[in-house]
């Protein structure tokens, strides 16, 4: 059974990388993710010399490389969901851009093909006034 | 775990319990007509009893790894707190110094390490409080100082005690008698009479330098024995009295989170940003 930290710091001379992996663990235990990579908790190579040391044989470098990857896999998330909207954003745009070209096409040949009509109606009754016969 | 026997959690209580002997051996016989025995004998006794009692409140099973290691941590403290009341402290104070130093500085955070403050200060202060001291303080015992250091430095050789705290404590200690040293015609002696003074040794290496309810940090642990060495000197109860000694230190064991945070730096490699 493992027992809790009993911050006697001996982790802290043993850390390679010179983090303080006593503070790193009281940080995520607290779930203060943002305050342990302020601690440099990306910095951590999962060296394991920490546990090494340990007396109450606390797992802390697989903690640590466990919140690191949750952080990394928290950023891709929100890249690929930043992504994903901006991708909707753009279709929504281009469709509405396509719709509004649409129309234009139509009222620009309604109003083509309207002109065209008008004028062939009137060259009819021009041409039954010139000879109602 | 290869862990040095010294270093695992039982060797290091083990340890401390050793590093007091000299001491402890010390102040016996150098007041030979003085009850010591029979307080040590009781805190030690009623620390066994109460750490235990307070294990099976706490519902830990008796095969539970771990629980003699936290009956031997128990003994250090009780032997602390009777060591550091004076002599005539009525015999239920210094039971009371016991089991709050063990209910209210221990158990009540969660077992060893986990209070921010040091439980054998937090005894004393309870017992002093509940039977305020009314005798004249010890007389200073340059033999019994030299005996906590000797004990004190095999904690500190074996890195059981981080160096930093007890030469701040000491330094810091040392600090009121340098400001006054162009005054006082320059008396070597009497700067260096806190270096004689037994409570400030065991403040030094054995409360102060308790890694657990101190600073973490490099800064941190300089800045925390440094105060807690002069307040010892300065505060009003007296300097080198106990009262004074553990309020110095509790004192500093409240603002320690607050001296790491303030002088925690960056991280030695910088991350990448977020």
């Amino acid at each position: 059974m493992a027992r809790p930290c009993i911050r006697c710091g001996d982790c802290q001379p043993a850390c390679p990388v010179r983090l303080d992996p006593l503070a790193l663990h009281a940080t995520l235990r607290r779930g203060a993710v943002d305050e342990a990579l302020a601690l440099g908790l990306s910095a951590c190579t999962g060296c394991a010399a920490c546990d090494a040391v340990c007396p109450s044989a606390l797992p802390l470098a697989a903690g640590f490389r466990a919140a690191a990857a949750a952080v990394q896999a928290e950023r891709q998330r929100r890249a690929s969901a930043d992504a994903a909207r901006e991708r909707y954003r753009q279709r929504s745009a281009r469709l509405a851009r396509e719709a509004e070209t649409a129309q234009g096409v139509q009222a620009r040949r309604a109003a083509r093909l309207g002109a065209a009509a008008a004028a062939a109606l009137a060259k009819a009754r021009a041409r039954t006034a010139a000879d109602p016969s | 775990m290869n862990l040095p026997p010294w270093r695992r959690i039982g060797g290091r209580e083990g340890l401390r319990l050793l590093a007091l002997l000299p001491g402890t051996a010390a102040t016996v016989l150098l007041a030979a007509d003085a009850p010591w025995p029979l307080r040590l004998g009781l805190a030690l006794g009623l620390a066994v009893l109460v750490e235990a009692a307070l294990q099976i409140l706490r519902s830990r099973h008796p095969g539970a790894p771990g629980r003699h290691e936290d009956i031997l941590a128990a003994l250090p403290i009780a032997l602390l707190v009777a060591l550091l009341l004076p002599i005539d402290t009525p015999l239920w104070g210094l039971a009371a110094g016991v089991c709050a130093a063990l209910l209210l500085g221990r158990h009540a955070h969660g077992g060893s390490g986990q209070s921010p403050f040091h439980p054998a200060a937090l005894g004393v202060a309870v017992a002093l409080a509940l039977a305020p001291p009314t005798a004249t303080p010890a007389a200073v015992e340059p033999l019994l100082a030299l005996a906590w250091a000797a004990g004190g430095l095999v904690l500190l050789r074996l890195g059981i005690v981080p160096a930093a705290v007890p030469v701040a404590v000491l330094a810091g200690a040392l600090l009121p008698g340098l400001a006054a040293w162009p005054g006082s015609g320059g008396d070597a002696m009497a700067l260096l009479q806190p270096l004689a003074d037994p409570t400030l040794m065991l403040l030094a290496f054995f409360l102060a330098g308790d890694p657990a309810s101190g600073c973490h940090g490099r800064a941190g642990r300089w800045l925390f024995g440094a105060g807690v060495g002069l307040l010892a000197m300065l505060l009003p109860a007296g300097a080198g009295t106990p009262a004074a000694a553990v309020a110095a230190l509790l004192l500093m064991n409240a603002a320690a989170p607050l001296l790491d945070h303030a002088l925690r730096r960056g991280p030695a490699t910088p991350t990448p940003p977020p």
